[in-house]
């Protein structure tokens, strides 16, 4: 270093000292002047959040039952997911005008700035491949598909105007049960048990059962609990076999060698507890106790085969195999012993036309079969146990079907299909405080766009919540220095649909 | 008739002398301060501007007012307050001209004006309430009927409606086509284009009609710009004219179909406020001790409040491993808090019951799946408050009737799997003719589609 260098270092090293000998305490003041104001104006304003409720997790019980904010109508929930988005053309959405339009090629104004998921240049119409008529006091339209369901209609709220941003299956089901259409966050049945735990401290307060053939696409995160404590992730049953695998003791393992090898972890994990005073030590005790418990009592409430000969006819069930009448009965049994949130998912509805399976008139009149009778047995069971105006049942998909016959690649299809479409779809809703016989919200006369009666997402999640007792503006959570919620920013109660 | 057309300009232009003379306000006092002295010169512009619009303004108004019928008073003070704005618009005028020393003085006086004389217009064609409305708890206005059947058809449920739907046109502040539905007589009075109501016959009755009448149609009522009469407030309409249109009589007296019923079942619960209004008793209970609580916790009883903050509780039973007389001792101790029960799939016994009895306030009792009997049901009779019961599958039978009727209040059983014979329920109905009983047995016929899978037709080539 020469002695400029060390001239011109010196230099600098005065000047940065005066610079901090001029920067007086009467300048901090003034310039953080602004930054005191905008901190005093929101205190004055309040947050966009004033309301947050408080952190419900008790690390000791974290599924001791919890009172809801409000007095909802309904104790628990069991929804009934269609993975693969059914078409709502041949279910619930009766669209006459559409089969005159049978075969004609699609209008443009139907495709410009249209992003479909496989239709490609210019589709074909395609007329509704199944019969309507009207059912019920209510006179809610029903396609010969669902020949059960129609008879107990005026139990029913039909939401003709279901709405998603998302095409592709994984996103959009990561979006109806989570709130976003990435993952991250709880599931709504996480959330439920999150914010009213459960009555029955033997059995998980989240369950979910699927049936199809494959799980969602979505994957688990479907069920998952996010930000929220894992204790309150849905716990997979199964409908054959063990109901939760490794839920037997091996073989040579009695219940009380059981019990004491269980007892001796949790002595350890107490010391454990005494030492660090790490609350999730304590969780940690809790759950092996619960899954102590879990051994006697989920197979009794899982096993189906002590049901009566006539409750298997009325379901179509069959004791042994995996399907969805099997879940269907099995969610109603869950109900019954307090269990607060029952997922179901059915796979294989995504009817693109890509074989007879997947048609739209071939491969979907099988799948409606499947699941007809067991949901109007279901409603109607627990309509007889009184347990219809406590349980809330929901019955949906990610997104719908195009009025469009779907042209993959351009080509035409082997066999009447639809592609994905999230403008407009149909839900159901009944029980739990939902007022039977009613339709809310209306598509044009193709089923392409919604003419009124938007319901998003967010609605659907912000009326189940409404029903449970939860303001879903206020059901929050703190994570990462944010408050959430399941309906994110958005969400309407759907009162119309509100007996 | 061209008056009329002249007189609907008001709207248009009112909104100009409003907007312009309070911005010769807002330059005139900006203009006071050095940095902004070169606005001055538009202040007199734009008094000349805002005084000539004023002027049309207060014209077209008066012959509005003449036009149309609206509440005397507040036009009369609008018109007035109109007219001091335009003279004292023109008098600032002059006195900004004239440099007068006060002119400030009188810029204040005319934007205060303004404000009055717009506030009013406003309430002329919104109605008085407009601006305040949403401050009000909205929440509290949807009234909660606790028993329906008791209530004034009228008073309780027709006037809300036309309150919330109607008066703003049809009321004391305006009378559009000279109709009123504001007081009995002037609803039956009817307006220009005569009455409104036939009394027994909704069909010719315009007040119907017209509600019913597609929105895209003109003469459809409320105007589809204004918010709109549900379905269910639609049918209560006509089903207040279709049984007479009385002003006086009460529910339990007019013909209901099952739809109205539902309708008017809704007033009683409302929304979820209102439900807890009615669900949760009046009277105030002290909260249960948190030793009593970790014993019942102890015992395996869920125990939880109704709903955040309330001393009410709901008890599940459905963990306690050993249901014994201790159990239940505990319970009593809770009587005046329990509101709702669930001990279905326990081993609660008859005798268990009896202790129950002083359980005053209990609402909801589940005992399905049990063991219990008749001899257990006949200690129910004291549950003054009790409304849902469950009995499914249990071993009650039709001799247990009698202990059903005796529970005051019931207004829901369940009685799926129980031996309760045809002839019982029908006993049971008659006895209790409100109560809803559900017995269960429901059966889906086999079909067809059930059995045969659908199949393609043809083989399908590319």
């Amino acid at each position: 270093m020469t002695q400029k260098d060390i001239h011109n270092q010196r230099l600098v090293k005065e000047a940065q000292k005066a610079v901090m000998q001029q920067h007086t305490r009467r300048h901090f003041i003034k310039e953080s002047a602004m930054g005191f104001g905008a901190l005093a104006l929101g205190g004055l304003l309040g947050g966009c959040n004033t309301s947050t409720s408080p952190n419900l997790f008790d690390a000791t019980n974290p599924l001791a039952p919890k009172a809801p904010p409000f007095l909802g109508k309904a104790k628990s929930v069991i929804y009934l997911h269609m993975a693969g988005a059914p078409s709502q053309l041949e279910m619930f959405s009766y669209k006459p005008e559409l089969a005159k339009l049978d075969g004609l090629d699609c209008p443009p104004s139907l495709l410009n700035g249209k992003k479909f998921a496989f239709i490609r240049g210019v589709p074909k119409m395609l007329g509704p491949q199944a019969s309507f008529k009207q059912y019920g006091e209510s006179g809610i339209w029903l396609s010969e598909n669902l020949p059960h369901l129609s008879t107990v209609i005026d139990d029913v709220a039909v939401l003709q105007a279901v709405t998603t941003d998302q095409f592709n299956h994984a996103p959009a089901q990561l979006l109806m049960h989570t709130g976003t259409p990435r993952l991250g966050r709880p599931s709504m049945g996480s959330w439920v048990t999150y914010g009213l735990g459960s009555e029955n401290k033997n059995l998980p307060g989240f369950v979910v059962l699927t049936s199809g053939g494959n799980n969602p696409d979505a994957g688990k995160s479907v069920w998952g609990s996010g930000f929220l404590p894992s204790v309150y992730q849905g716990v997979q049953c199964r409908s054959e076999g063990d109901p939760v695998l490794f839920i037997k003791d091996p073989a040579g393992m009695d219940r009380d060698i059981r019990k004491a090898s269980i007892d001796a972890i949790n002595k350890v994990n107490e010391e454990s507890y005494t030492e660090y005073q790490d609350p999730e030590t304590l969780s940690r005790i809790s759950q092996y106790e619960l899954a102590y418990k879990m051994q006697i009592s989920v197979p009794g409430v899982m096993d189906i085969s002590t049901e009566p000969d006539y409750i298997h006819e009325m379901y179509g069930t069959k004791p042994g195999e995996s399907c969805f009448a099997n879940n269907v009965l099995l969610a109603r049994k869950l109900v019954e012993k307090g269990v607060r949130f029952v997922q179901l998912f059915d796979w294989g509805w995504d009817t693109h036309g890509d074989s007879a399976g997947n048609a739209v008139d071939i491969g979907l009149k099988n799948k409606c079969r499947k699941i007809d009778r067991p949901i109007t047995a279901l409603l109607q069971d627990l309509k007889q146990r009184g347990l219809l105006d406590d349980t809330l049942v929901v019955w949906g998909s990610e997104f719908g079907r195009t009025p469009m016959q779907e042209n993959r690649e351009g080509k035409t299809m082997p066999f009447k299909g639809r592609d994905h479409h999230g403008e407009a779809f149909s839900m159901w809703m009944a029980g739990g405080g939902i007022k039977g016989g009613t339709t809310y919200g209306e598509t044009d006369e193709i089923g392409y766009n919604i003419v009124n009666g938007k319901v998003e997402t967010f609605d659907v999640q912000a009326t189940i919540l409404n029903q449970l007792g939860f303001d879903h503006e206020k059901f929050t959570y703190e994570s990462q220095g944010r408050n959430f919620r399941l309906t994110d920013l958005s969400g309407k109660v759907i009162h119309d649909i509100i007996a | 008739m061209m008056s009329v057309f002249i007189g609907r300009f008001h709207p248009v232009f009112v909104h100009l002398p409003i907007g312009i003379l309070l911005f010769a306000a807002l330059l005139f006092f900006t203009s006071k301060k050095q940095k902004f002295a070169a606005v001055s010169t538009a202040v007199a512009p734009a008094l000349v501007v805002g005084s000539f619009f004023s002027i049309l303004s207060c014209i077209t108004g008066y012959l509005l007012s003449i036009s149309d019928a609206y509440n005397e008073g507040i036009v009369f003070k609008h018109q007035w307050l109109g007219i001091a704005t335009a003279i004292t618009s023109i008098v600032c005028y002059i006195a900004y001209q004239k440099k007068f020393k006060y002119a400030g003085i009188l810029i204040t006086l005319l934007t205060t004006l303004i404000i009055i004389t717009g506030h009013n217009g406003g309430s002329l064609t919104h109605g008085e309430d407009y601006l305040t409305a949403p401050l009000s708890n909205s929440k509290s206005d949807k009234k909660v009927i606790a028993n329906i059947n008791e209530a004034v058809v009228y008073k309780d449920v027709i006037e809300p409606i036309l309150a919330a739907k109607c008066y703003s046109c049809h009321g004391d502040s305006k009378q559009k086509g000279k109709l009123r539905l504001d007081l009995p007589n002037y609803i039956m009075q009817g307006g220009e284009e005569g009455k409104v109501l036939t009394p027994f016959q909704p069909g010719s009755s315009e007040l119907i009609n017209r509600l019913l009448l597609p929105t895209s149609n003109e003469e459809h009522m409320p105007p589809k710009e204004k918010p709109q009469l549900t379905k269910d407030e639609v049918a209560l309409l006509h089903w207040w004219i279709e049984s007479g249109a009385s002003f006086t009589e009460v529910v339990k007296n007019t013909k209901q179909t099952a739809a109205i019923k539902g309708v008017l079942a809704a007033f009683s619960t409302g929304d979820a406020t209102a439900a807890e209004q009615t669900q949760l008793p009046a009277q105030k209970v002290s909260a249960i001790s948190s030793d009593l609580l970790t014993e019942l916790n102890k015992e395996g009883v869920a125990v939880v409040p109704i709903v955040n903050g309330s001393n009410y509780v709901r008890a599940n039973l459905i963990g306690v491993e050993t249901l014994s007389a201790q159990t239940f001792q505990l319970l009593s101790k809770i009587s005046d808090q329990l509101l709702q029960l669930n001990a279905s799939f326990t081993t609660i016994k008859d005798e268990h019951l009896s202790a129950l009895s002083n359980c005053k306030q209990l609402k909801q009792l589940e005992l399905n799946g049990t063991s219990i009997t008749n001899k257990g049901l006949a200690s129910l009779a004291a549950l003054e408050n009790l409304e849902i019961l469950s009995i499914t599958q249990t071993k009650a039978t039709a001799e247990g009737i009698s202990s059903l009727t005796a529970i005051k209040n019931l207004k829901k059983v369940f009685l799926y799997n129980t031996s309760f014979t045809s002839a019982a329920i029908a006993q049971l109905k008659q006895k209790m003719p409100g109560l809803l009983i559900d017995t269960g047995g429901y059966k889906l016929p086999i079909l067809v589609t059930d059995t045969t899978e659908a199949k393609a037709l043809e083989i399908k080539t590319k």
